[in-house]
């Protein structure tokens, strides 16, 4: 229209406001991102612990997943991305990396809603190595660069117990300390018991990334083995099951896993034959076979330690109770044999 | 004689208990090679010797499956006496296997 019609006025002040508005919306997206902060306003951020580790801070990592949990599947959440800031990690371990991607795996599976989960690697240099290192990005659609090399490390999962799977992980074991065969034959069974374990475990009636991982590192002439599925974990299994003829005791879930892990309960099936994973388990730790053991399951944490030419057991209530079941051990292979 | 050698007749990484955990399970094993083996031994009046070094390993719950799952499929034998186990790489699985022919039947007390 022409500058003298009478609504080109009216016109022009709508059409600059217009402008403006938009100018304001790209400075403040441009200084969003500067900022490093939020640029979808309906992404969810979520700060991780700067001690991110089971072993090593259970309590605090377990708390922060189950209210980061809570707060997604609560009717009020309306965000289509959620973000995990590990900007401010200052300690990291394998543990917690591969609980993370289990969680993050269960949501996508339990919540279709999503558009997308995202987050960043720790500022801490050392930090971003282990991630990058690890293989924990490798499970992930993402740019950033994993380091992750077969050198030091190996990382398996799947949902049936695969041998041959176990077998490349003693191999690269018998590769690291040149013990053949026979130095890691302890190690295939033990590994084999354990995901047997949770191969077994009850996930039905739940939609859930049905996976096991394992994951070995060469460190310190030592090899030091993560394994973590996705179960519903020792103690809601057997409760589930019906394991127990007694239920005096079902509550205690500290003497549950004991009695699991001692092989010495009354089952309902009365095969004595059965159930005898767990005591073999538990056995190779008493033996130092399994060095270091410490195994997290649901609310109950159980370690055997070997000092002094003498084991310690301790098995102990927790506050939090972890999604699954994790396994912790340390193997030197038998050697010259 | 009949002679089995898990590593080279069956596999080198034996693997769960049953079929339907995974591949090369002790039940398979039992079904293909050491329940026939046995019919043989049995017919023949032969000895079977079972051969478990040279693999990566066992699981106790394969070797349960397939000798305490065989003594659950012929209650009433003697099936011990029809084997010879060797296992010089790990020769403590010779008692347990002959355990858990023992125990195959057995309920909790």
């Amino acid at each position: 229209m022409r500058k003298n019609d009478p609504r080109y006025n009216s016109w022009h002040k709508r059409y600059s406001l217009r402008r403006w508005f938009h100018e304001l919306d790209r400075r403040y997206l441009k200084q969003r991102k500067r900022s490093g902060k939020n640029l979808d306003r309906k992404e969810a951020r979520f700060v991780l612990p700067s001690n991110f580790s089971l072993l090593d801070n259970f309590e605090a990592v377990v708390e922060k997943f189950k209210k980061i949990k809570n707060k997604i599947l609560s009717p009020d959440f309306t965000s289509k991305t959620v973000y995990l800031d590990m900007k401010d990690v200052t300690h990291v371990t394998v543990d917690a990396l591969m609980y993370l991607l289990v969680f993050i795996k269960n949501l996508k599976e339990q919540i279709v809603s999503f558009e997308s989960i995202r987050g960043n690697l720790p500022s801490n240099e050392d930090c971003s190595k282990i991630v990058k290192q690890s293989g924990f990005l490798k499970y992930l659609q993402t740019n950033a660069r994993s380091e992750f090399s077969r050198d030091n490390v190996q990382i398996y999962a799947g949902d049936q117990i695969d041998g041959e799977k176990i077998a490349e992980v003693c191999s690269f074991v018998q590769g690291k300390f040149g013990s053949g065969m026979i130095g890691t034959k302890k190690l295939y069974g033990s590994l084999g018991e354990i995901i047997g374990n949770s191969n077994e475990h009850a996930y039905e009636g739940e939609k859930q990334w049905k996976q096991w991982i394992v994951y070995a590192e060469h460190v310190d002439s030592i090899i030091k083995v993560v394994v973590l599925d996705t179960g519903a974990g020792i103690i809601k299994t057997m409760k589930k099951k019906g394991i127990f003829e007694k239920i005096d005791f079902i509550s205690d879930h500290v003497f549950l896993l004991k009695s699991a892990l001692e092989g010495n309960y009354r089952s309902k099936t009365k095969l004595s034959y059965r159930n005898k994973g767990l005591p073999s388990l538990r056995k190779k730790a008493l033996d130092n076979i399994l060095k270091n053991l410490v195994l997290f399951s649901n609310d109950v944490k159980y370690s055997c330690t070997y000092e002094n030419n003498d084991t310690k057991e301790n098995c102990e209530l927790l506050n939090n109770s972890l999604e699954g079941t994790l396994y912790y051990f340390e193997y030197l292979p038998e050697v010259n044999l | 004689m009949i002679i089995i050698n898990i590593a080279k007749d069956f596999t080198l990484a034996p693997g769960p208990r049953h079929k339907r955990q995974g591949n090369f399970s002790g039940e398979l094993f039992r079904e293909k090679l050491l329940k026939p083996a046995y019919i043989q031994a049995k017919n023949s009046g032969d000895k079977i010797q079972v051969i478990l070094d040279g693999t990566f390993g066992y699981y106790d719950s394969f070797l349960e499956e397939s000798f305490g799952g065989l003594k659950r499929d012929f209650p009433e034998d003697d099936i011990y006496s029809y084997f010879k186990i060797v296992s010089d790489e790990e020769p403590e699985w010779v008692g347990k296997i002959k355990e858990m022919i023992d125990e195959a039947l057995s309920k909790e007390k």
